[in-house]
């Protein structure tokens, strides 16, 4: 848009105006973003950098005094059984997460992607869970699953099956949160994949059809393809999100049962807000933003050259 | 005459202007719902009962957000601190520790306040290293919830004192199952949470960490896996793995909606937690309630929910109206009406021959167990109840090693193996405090 709109000038302007306009331009955008820039310098630069020096510090008790530490923070991580067991968690609870959702997201789009009568109703009820807080989908989920006498095992119970600890059992806990933040995220993922799949042009598939390509031939070598800009977006935002899902862990588990789910960021939380270690959280927060940008970076990277750009 | 009048009318602008000039002190609580509603209660009624102090209450949320704001506060340079604030049980260690707190015996000592008129357990909880530091002002212990109605049905007479066996006996007569063998109805439901495993304890005369229960010397070590909490971790997992008691995790209120639904029979919970749960079984069956169990022989309950601390650094002006507002919390019709309308205990003596208070225990008889539990208890260093740092991360671990023991694990390696943890913990609290 500003470059159309740059190129039509250098075609009618003489060169003085043109830099007087793209000064304006340049202090017009700058006042545009400054309110936005300033909102991430106080609350999110600032604290980042912020996490950063803390974490070669270490502080007395009310964190009033602190001492310079160096990396002790950081050697103490890597030796602490603790936060290593906190990591297996957070990629177990990532790996089931990211599939999961990626695909009833997509089986969500496929499904309402084109327009068919009721389709809005249908839409809706798929993209209902976004609607939904984090925290009323935990308290509710709690009820569902609650161990004795919650709707889940009491459907499970009326066709036969034993009921399960869903939430109280260490091998249980992880994939139940798991299944709920899947669940919580699918609403998000459908839109985001069906904007994608409104965006194929339709004569590609009139196309395919006229060659005597069935569906699955025009999933595999039209949708997929032509969605995988989107997929690809949508895959590492989910990545991205359940590293760092909170809300329904603290809800549901707080880290429980025997620290099954004990992700990392919830180690964190509870070293920080707990255990008054506010230095030593900090480390484990600077690892965990390092290893977020390392796979962002990886993703784009991996991911990107197999994408299709239109 | 006119000079007179002008007199007068000086006098009585002088006098608006001292009504004016009210010290305001912020007070920080932690109590919601129901509690929550008693707390402004009181301040209310302190605002209303003299024109000298405003106390400004706040409620912040959980301890643990309250101690995280107070931190925050003193970062900053200790603007936004309050005067007041609530802290937990398991805080008394780190705030003691921590500077911040004007102690309670140094504003009563010279202000001349008998401290012999608080209630000794209450009294001895918050005494570290021989000073009072903070004031009890929502005090509870642990306490066994019985739905009587079952209890009759199974034949089983009512008794205020139990021991672990009596306990356990109760519980299998009571469990109800299936033809499948699938239980229909518990005998027993505990939350898994290390206040149980702590109570245990000391109701048996046993410490939960080293050097008395903290009280002779700072505790360095914790000896939770002592023989009473073996065997009480060691009776409730086999109870839970033979479908006698219930595993409802660590949420209490999965527990408590468990019981008052008449899914288990006998349940553990705090005092506090009484009306909430007459109020959830409502008419389905009659509770009754009774003191907490032990191994051989009763020593008695520490206490437990929070005290108020005064933190330092404001002017004697401040801190006077502080005291004020403390005054009036100990007094004894303040106490009546606030144990009447939480289930709390009294902190000082003599609340419970008050008429209101004795009405209301008669109304509701459930309401003396804790007060009778506590007048019971022996006085000695394990119903002071454990004091040490880093308590809130301990207990984590505890509760970590309850839900081994109920998975399997024998309870003695859990709780052997959960303190090697819990030490390092206390270790590295220990050095971090700077004497």
């Amino acid at each position: 848009m500003i470059n159309a709109k740059n190129s039509e000038r250098n075609l009618q302007n003489s060169i003085p105006t043109r830099r007087i306009g793209r000064l304006g331009e340049g202090l017009e955008v700058a006042l545009l973003l400054l309110p936005a820039l300033l909102l991430l310098l106080v609350f999110t630069v600032w604290p980042t950098l912020n996490a950063f020096w803390l974490s070669f510090h270490r502080e007395n008790l009310l964190g009033t005094e602190r001492d310079w530490v160096g990396l002790a923070n950081y050697a103490e991580m890597l030796r602490d059984p603790a936060f290593w067991r906190a990591v297996g968690a957070t990629f177990l609870f990532a790996a089931i997460v990211v599939p999961v959702q990626l695909l009833l997201g997509l089986l969500a789009a496929l499904m309402v992607a084109r327009p068919f009568p009721g389709v809005a109703l249908f839409r809706t009820l798929f993209f209902l869970t976004t609607a939904v807080p984090t925290a009323v989908a935990a308290v509710a989920w709690g009820w569902y699953l609650h161990p004795v006498g919650g709707t889940v095992n009491r459907w499970l119970e009326a066709v036969g099956l034993p009921a399960q600890p869903w939430l109280t059992s260490p091998e249980l806990a992880l994939p139940t949160l798991a299944v709920v933040t899947a669940w919580a995220g699918v609403g998000f993922t459908a839109i985001l994949l069906t904007a994608g799949l409104q965006q194929i042009p339709e004569d590609l598939y009139e196309a395919a059809r006229i060659d005597g390509a069935g569906a699955w031939r025009q999933f595999w070598h039209i949708t997929l393809p032509m969605l995988s800009p989107t997929l690809f977006l949508v895959a590492l935002l989910t990545v991205l999100t359940s590293l760092t899902a909170f809300g329904q862990i603290h809800l549901l588990t707080r880290g429980g049962p025997m620290e099954s789910t004990t992700v990392w960021i919830y180690r964190i939380y509870q070293d920080a807000f707990f255990n008054f270690r506010f230095s030593y959280a900090a480390a484990q927060s600077v690892a965990l933003f390092l290893v977020l940008l390392l796979l962002a970076a990886l993703q784009f990277r991996g991911l990107g050259r197999r994408v299709h750009y239109e | 005459m006119l000079r007179r009048w002008l007199i007068l009318a000086g006098i009585a602008l002088g006098g608006l202007g001292l009504a004016q000039q009210r010290i305001t002190i912020d007070f920080w609580h932690s109590m919601g719902g129901v509690l929550g509603e008693a707390t402004e209660a009181l301040v209310k009624d302190f605002n209303a009962a003299q024109n000298r102090v405003t106390v400004r209450s706040q409620f912040v949320g959980s301890y643990d957000d309250g101690l995280n704001k107070l931190r925050a506060a003193l970062q900053a340079g200790g603007q936004g601190r309050p005067n007041v604030i609530q802290v937990y049980d398991i805080g008394a260690r780190f705030m003691a520790d921590s500077g911040a707190v004007l102690p309670l015996e140094d504003l009563a000592r010279a202000n001349n306040f008998d401290l012999s008129q608080f209630v000794p357990q209450p009294r001895n909880y918050y005494t570290v290293d021989g000073k009072l530091y903070g004031l009890a002002f929502n005090s509870s212990n642990p306490i066994l919830y019985f739905n009587a109605q079952a209890l009759e049905q199974a034949g089983i007479p009512y008794r205020n004192t139990w021991s672990l066996a009596d306990l356990e006996a109760a519980a299998r007569k009571l469990t109800i199952k299936d033809a499948s063998g699938k239980t229909t109805r518990y005998g027993l439901s505990i939350p898994i949470d290390s206040w149980f495993m702590e109570q245990f304890s000391y109701n048996s005369g046993q410490y939960f960490c080293n050097n008395e229960n903290g009280r002779k010397a700072r505790a360095t070590e914790v000896t939770f896996n002592n023989p009473a909490a073996v065997a009480f971790l060691d009776t409730w997992a086999r109870l839970v793995r033979e479908g006698v008691a219930a595993n409802t995790g660590r949420n209490w209120a999965d527990s408590q909606s468990l019981f008052a639904q008449g899914n288990a029979a006998i349940a553990v919970y705090s005092t506090a937690s009484l009306t909430g749960v007459l109020r959830q079984v409502g008419n389905r069956f009659p509770v009754r309630t009774a003191f907490y169990p032990y191994l051989r022989e009763r020593n008695g309950t520490a206490i437990g929910g929070a005290a108020v601390y005064l933190i330092r650094g404001f002017s004697d002006e401040q801190n006077a109206a502080s005291w004020e507002f403390i005054r009036f919390l100990l007094r004894p019709e303040t106490q009546a009406k606030w144990i009447i309308g939480t289930g709390y205990f009294p902190v000082v003596k003599g609340v419970t021959e008050l008429p209101s208070v004795r009405q209301a225990y008669v109304r509701q008889p459930n309401y003396t167990t804790a007060v009778r539990q506590l007048e019971t208890s022996k006085v000695n260093t394990a119903s002071a109840g454990c004091l040490m740092g880093g308590f809130t991360e301990i207990r984590q671990i505890v509760q970590s090693a309850i839900e081994e023991a109920l998975r399997g694990k024998p309870a003695q390696q859990a709780l052997d193996e959960a303190k090697q943890r819990a030490d390092q913990v206390l270790a590295r609290y220990n050095a971090s405090v700077r004497p």
